[in-house]
């Protein structure tokens, strides 16, 4: 028995001992496994917030939304939160004022937008017009939020009530209310839904949000909607408020997308107006391109065809920026040639520009003819921001015309960041020898566009091209876009002669046909004309004559040259002798300028005439001769 | 025997106390691990009785869920709850105690209810509660729902996640997209309160959006976490000398973050000592640019328009324009003072105009009233540009307001300006209007011509069975020929398809031209130009002054030679050959190509020319200067 017993005490020792190494052998891998985990200690010294451990005890209750702040508290964000939905669930409106309060006053941004949140929609629980005084001052975009908050706890409590409160509204708080209250009662059927936001006068917008929430149209018998909006507008489609035409744009909509783009064929013919129907066809192909571009490309070619144009290029530049490989492949299929043509051009510009290096790589793969084109539209825009790269594909290009609009884009760009690099390789490119000296224009026109005193500088040590015109002046001429002041101030250091009237008319013709500043302009004329000799043919003669002819004639008299007065004059009198332009006192004066030099001019013309005469008859009898 | 059983007894005895000690040290040892996985609260197990824990509170009675998973059912209705508020309390307190696996569960089984508010406000939590447990797993799960609704998760995902273990949600972060990297860099910015400007920058660096920390930073904890811009210019130069050109959009943010605070804290002049520095032309148009005068604009739009003057952006659409158009859309008065005291006369009028056009956009009667005080030559801008916004919604009362302008060119602009508008509402009306207002009487063939013009690029039909029911020029041309040069540049399928459609023989005429013309000079479309060229001359026969004909000669002398036989007529192609053969002395055909002319033309072989005729012709010609 004792045996038994001793046996039973070593027995249990045993269990106990074993049970208890057990354990503590356990404990002891853990901790080693801790310790040999060197790679799973955080970089961050601060990798762990100062939290509170998971179930730290202890602590009282918040009593104030303040007790929130800070991380010491709670373990987790989740544990705050449901700390702050405690503190408010039982609190009566003069304490969710409070804390309102003291979240607005005193909380950084996280917190306080939870929290005002987690108190407004309590108190909109209670008393809905009192949550909406409260934040009445609040000008965040948290504004919104919070007011939808309230509409979205007021339309369960009493949705006539909140019903009622909207129609108050301006258009702007409407849509947001309007958007809650459908958004909270999705436990009424869409038609029901639907009803609630017309009665508002924002059908179109409790479609919206029922489409975003499940992805499908709300409006099952588009058709039979469609008989309902023409019947309720006598039949007639053409003056449709904003809230119809919003209307119809879904009804429409869902339309097309149920029966494909012949659905339209019918709206379409309901509408005597081309502005609303346009209207209606445009905002229907840019809400089904954001969700399925080609029935949105196939919808607006449809429409063309049905007299409906200017639709195709929006959708084909909105497919572009997203697929452009499926846009290309779409438009290359259109019968219609120049359309193709102008799209195919259209797709490839937004391929380049997105992606150039890509459309570069891929050019092999387009269908023939596409393929110089697509070159070299990605080639220019490469050159843009490597043009040294796009200057290693040059040799490549055998078509001459396109090898020289590429080369003027890579020069253009390489010379506003490097033009000794860009003057360097024009110089030792073989493939642009023949046209070196106009891409040395190019690059000064690039230069000028970041530093056109350096590029004045260049350009004025250039020798004059076969026309007698030194490169400045299309430095001026790229300048008076850019900068007219600084342009104007230019004018004076450029070459004489063909160059500075050059000059001068590139600034008179920003002056006045884009800035139209025709004071600045005719002064300007003014100034040239007693520097230079004008021609009374030359470009900045008709220029001037045709765009500012009054404010010309007033400052007539401060031209110098009574030569070039003339001149002035009697191109005035060609262009407006009969158009009602001058005044008969005017006309006269004019007329009167006109006749300077006149029996000078006469008998010099005579003295020709004659000299030609005997000319022509020497000529005609050698001919006669020599035919006998 | 005796010996035999003892020691057998024996081994009984030390088997029995080794199984017992092996059982009680397994025992202890997951006595251990059991312990701490109830610790952890993370056991892995999908098991339902954690779920049965879950206690709601509140009132009236909640659902009870004990014994089973949640059901969404009891929640889906917030009526039960008396509000949404305290459904949404009970929702967040029956998961607090939900472990990783029941809350996979849930999770997966929200996909079933119907799409709406519920289901998200039930799927944000979820995911909210998983992440303080599991953010690793938490970020999976959110991975697996549209883009626009892992936005929403992962900044649940993410607070407790930079919560928990930053390390670890930094590292996750590096692999999401861009778009999605900088929003969790934000959240975490937000989160982290309780790091220093430092720190969260350079956590932020490390997911390539430092931007986003500074711009937090200073908007919503007022800091300035910039404190050395110029170094820290310095130091961004260095690092980008080489790839200045191709920044990425976050580089270029912070770059534009560091010049804004130079500029704002040590004035514009401290940025002269960087243009060396960065690329030609970089500080006149570099994007980044945009962004600093944007930043700058909020707080001091009188620095940021000072500052685009200085770097010399002063074109339409530059810095300056950018600076002043912003600072109009919130204080024109401010800004039109500020702008006219701008000193280049063309930059002074740009920006005073870009300042109207934006005033107008904002409130075009308040800038018509505001224009009686200023001086004429800006009044006249800002008359201009208040009423095209007026005719832009009411063509009607732009028109009534047109004899109030006193300068005459800006009322032929604004006619034109509100015949068109008027148009593209109504065309009747507009004409009528052209027809019968004295204010605009001298301009009525120009008005039409840009009615019908501009139409014809949006509704050509209409433009062109209105200008079918208008009578002709003085030319026997009809309006529809305005349509008809739209058309040829915008439109040229539709141009060819609609040229029956002109009414005589005039129109067609001058309806032709324009589209072979367009053929051959934008298209570079020969044989199409020609094709409607010969057609055109059956239909119509070709007029004396035949546009058409001209760009063939001049555009495509050597086809269009190539193609002179197959000219309809012989008067036609010695016509077309007298026409080519002004390319005679000019070196665009060989010499068997000017003889077939000639003999085409039946003129005689050319003699050469001679320099005294030419000179006498030269000598004659110069007294008609």
């Amino acid at each position: 028995m004792r045996k038994v017993f001793l046996l039973g005490i070593v027995g249990l020792v045993v269990v106990v001992g074993s049970f208890t190494l057990g354990y503590f052998v356990a404990d002891r891998v853990e901790k080693e496994n801790e310790q040999e985990e060197p790679d799973s200690i955080p970089d961050f010294e601060t990798s762990k917030a100062p939290v509170a451990e998971p179930h730290s005890s202890g602590e009282q209750p918040p009593v104030s939304v303040l007790d929130l702040a800070g991380f010491e508290r709670f373990s987790s964000f989740y544990q705050r939160s449901l700390a702050l939905h405690d503190l408010i669930a039982n609190a009566d409106q003069e304490t969710l004022l409070q804390h309102f309060e003291q979240a607005t006053d005193s909380l950084g941004e996280d917190l306080k937008y939870e929290a005002q949140f987690a108190i407004v929609q309590r108190l909109a629980a209670i008393d809905p017009m009192a949550a909406l005084e409260t934040i009445d001052g609040i000008q965040s975009e948290q504004s919104n939020t919070l007011v939808s908050a309230i509409y979205g706890e007021w339309a369960l409590a009493d949705l006539d009530q909140a019903i009622g409160h909207v129609r108050s509204l301006d258009i702007d708080s409407k849509k947001i209310a309007v958007k809650s209250i459908v958004r909270a009662r999705d436990d009424l059927t869409p038609q029901q839904r639907r009803e609630i936001a017309r009665g508002l006068g924002m059908e179109w917008l409790a479609v919206e949000v029922m489409e975003r929430e499940g992805n499908t149209s709300p409006i099952q018998e588009p058709d039979l909607e469609w008989s309902v909006l023409v019947r309720n507008n006598d039949e007639s489609l053409e003056n449709l408020d904003d809230t119809q035409h919003r209307m119809a744009v879904q009804i429409a909509h869902a339309w097309v997308v149920r029966d494909g783009v012949g659905a339209f064929d019918k709206i379409v013919d309901l509408h005597s107006n081309q502005s609303s129907l346009w209207k209606l066809a445009d905002a229907v192909t840019r809400e089904i391109a954001d969700g399925d571009p080609r029935l949105a490309f196939d919808l607006a070619i449809h429409l063309r065809a049905l007299g409906v144009i200017g639709i195709v290029d929006p959708v084909v530049v909105k497919w572009s920026s997203n697929d452009p490989g499926s846009a290309l492949d779409a438009v290359s299929a259109l019968e219609t040639k120049f359309l193709r043509r102008k799209l195919q051009t259209q797709v490839l510009q937004y391929w380049g520009n997105a992606d150039p290096k890509t459309l570069l790589s891929g050019v092999g793969a387009l269908p023939e003819q596409l393929q110089s084109q697509a070159r070299k539209i990605a080639l220019i825009s490469l050159s843009r921001s490597a043009p040294q790269e796009a200057a290693d594909y040059i040799g490549g290009i055998e078509e001459q015309a396109i090898l020289n609009e590429v080369a003027t884009a890579i020069v253009g760009n390489w010379a506003r960041s490097d033009i000794s690099e860009a003057l360097n390789w024009i110089a030792n490119e073989t493939s642009l020898e023949h046209n070196r000296n106009e891409l040395r224009t190019v690059a000064l026109i690039g230069l000028a566009s970041s530093d056109p005193q350096e590029a004045l500088q260049i350009a004025l040590a250039q020798p004059l091209n076969d026309d007698g015109i030194g490169p400045e002046a299309e430095i001026v001429d790229m300048l008076a876009l850019r900068d007219m002041d600084a342009a104007v101030s230019m004018l004076g250091h450029v070459r004489g002669g063909k160059t500075k009237i050059e000059a001068y008319d590139s600034v008179i013709l920003m002056l006045s046909v884009v800035a139209k500043d025709s004071e600045r302009a005719v002064d300007l004329f003014v100034q040239v004309c007693n520097e230079e000799s004008i021609p009374r043919d030359a470009h900045i003669m008709l220029n001037i004559v045709t765009s500012a002819p009054r404010m010309l004639a007033d400052e007539l008299d401060r031209i110098e040259s009574e030569d070039t007065k003339r001149k002035v004059a009697s191109t005035l009198l060609r262009f407006h002798e009969d158009d009602g332009i001058f005044t008969e006192d005017q006309l006269s004066r004019l007329r009167d300028t006109s006749q300077y030099g006149r029996e000078g001019r006469e008998a010099k013309r005579q003295t020709a005439l004659e000299n030609l005469t005997e000319l022509l008859m020497e000529s005609s009898i050698t001919d006669e001769s020599e035919s006998e | 025997m005796d010996l035999n059983r003892g020691a057998g007894k024996l081994l009984l005895i030390v088997f029995v106390a080794i199984v017992l000690a092996a059982g009680s040290f397994v025992l202890g040892y997951f006595v251990h691990g059991s312990n701490n996985v109830g610790d952890e609260g993370t056991s892995a197990s999908s098991s339902t009785s954690t779920a049965s824990a879950v206690v709601l509170e509140h009132d009236p009675r909640p659902p009870q869920a004990t014994g089973q998973l949640l059901k969404f059912e009891d929640y889906s209705d917030p009526a039960r709850f008396g509000s949404r508020s305290a459904r949404t309390a009970a929702w967040v307190k029956s998961l607090a105690n939900s472990d990783a696996g029941t809350l996979r569960e849930l999770l997966r089984r929200s996909k079933d209810l119907p799409a709406g508010s519920w289901q998200a406000e039930a799927q944000n939590t979820i995911i909210w509660r998983l992440a303080t447990l599991d953010p690793n797993g938490a970020a999976a799960e959110a991975s697996e729902f549209s883009e626009s609704r892992q936005e929403v998760l992962l900044r649940f995902v993410y607070r407790e996640w930079a919560l928990s273990d930053l390390d670890q949600a930094v590292e996750y972060a590096r692999d999401l997209d861009d778009k999605l990297k900088q929003q969790v860099t934000a959240v975490i910015v937000r989160t982290r309160t309780d790091l220093g400007s430092d720190q969260l920058r350079k956590i932020a660096q490390g997911l390539d959006h430092e931007w986003v920390a500074i711009d937090l930073l200073e908007k919503e904890r007022g800091l300035d976490p910039i404190r050395e811009p110029e170094d820290e210019l310095e130091l961004f130069l260095n690092q980008h000398s080489s790839s200045f050109n191709t920044l990425s959009d976050a580089q270029s943010r912070l770059f534009s973050k560091i010049v804004t605070a130079l500029i704002t804290q040590d004035g514009i002049g401290a940025l002269k000592d960087f243009y060396r520095a960065l690329p030609a032309g970089y500080l006149k148009e570099g994007a980044p640019l945009y962004s600093v005068i944007a930043d700058i604009s909020e707080s001091n739009p009188e620095l940021a328009l000072e500052m685009a003057i200085e770097v010399g952006s002063v074109r339409f659409g530059g810095l300056a324009w950018y600076a002043a158009r912003g600072w109009a859309s919130l204080d024109p008065f401010a800004a039109l003072n500020a702008v006219s005291s701008v000193e280049g006369r063309s930059v002074r009028r740009m920006l005073q105009s870009v300042v109207m056009e934006s005033w107008a956009t904002k409130d075009p009667q308040e800038l018509l009233a505001a224009t009686r005080t200023m001086p004429k030559d800006v009044r006249t801008i800002g008359q201009e540009n208040a009423l095209i916004k007026i005719a832009e919604s009411s063509p009607l009362n732009a028109s009534k307001l047109l004899s109030d302008i006193e300068d005459k060119n800006v009322r032929d602009r604004l006619a034109n300006t509100i015949a068109v508008s008027w148009a593209r509402q109504d065309i009747k009306d507009a004409i009528h209007w052209i027809e019968n207002d004295q204010t605009v009487a001298h301009l009525q063939d120009d008005l039409k011509r840009g009615i019908f013009y501009t139409l014809g690029r949006f509704h050509p039909q209409l433009a062109l069975d209105t200008a079918l029911d208008h009578p002709p020029n003085s030319d026997g041309v009809g309006l529809e020929a305005h349509v008809f040069r739209m058309l040829a540049s915008t439109d040229m399928d539709l141009a060819i398809r609609l040229l029956p459609q002109a009414r005589n023989d005039a129109t067609k005429s001058n309806a032709y031209d324009v589209v072979v013309d367009e053929l051959v000079k934008s298209h570079n479309d020969f044989r199409h130009a020609m094709d409607l060229f010969i057609q055109f001359a059956k239909e119509v026969g070709i007029p004396r002054h035949s546009s058409g004909l001209n760009s063939l000669v001049w555009r495509t002398p050597v086809q269009f030679l190539e193609s002179l036989h197959e000219l309809p007529s012989e008067d036609l192609k010695k016509r077309a050959a007298r026409n080519l053969l002004m390319h005679e002395s000019d070196g665009v055909f060989s010499k068997e190509q000017i003889a077939y002319l000639r003999e085409v033309d039946g003129s005689p072989p050319i003699r050469p020319r001679s320099p005294e005729l030419d000179a006498a012709f030269d000598a004659l010609l110069e007294t008609y200067e």
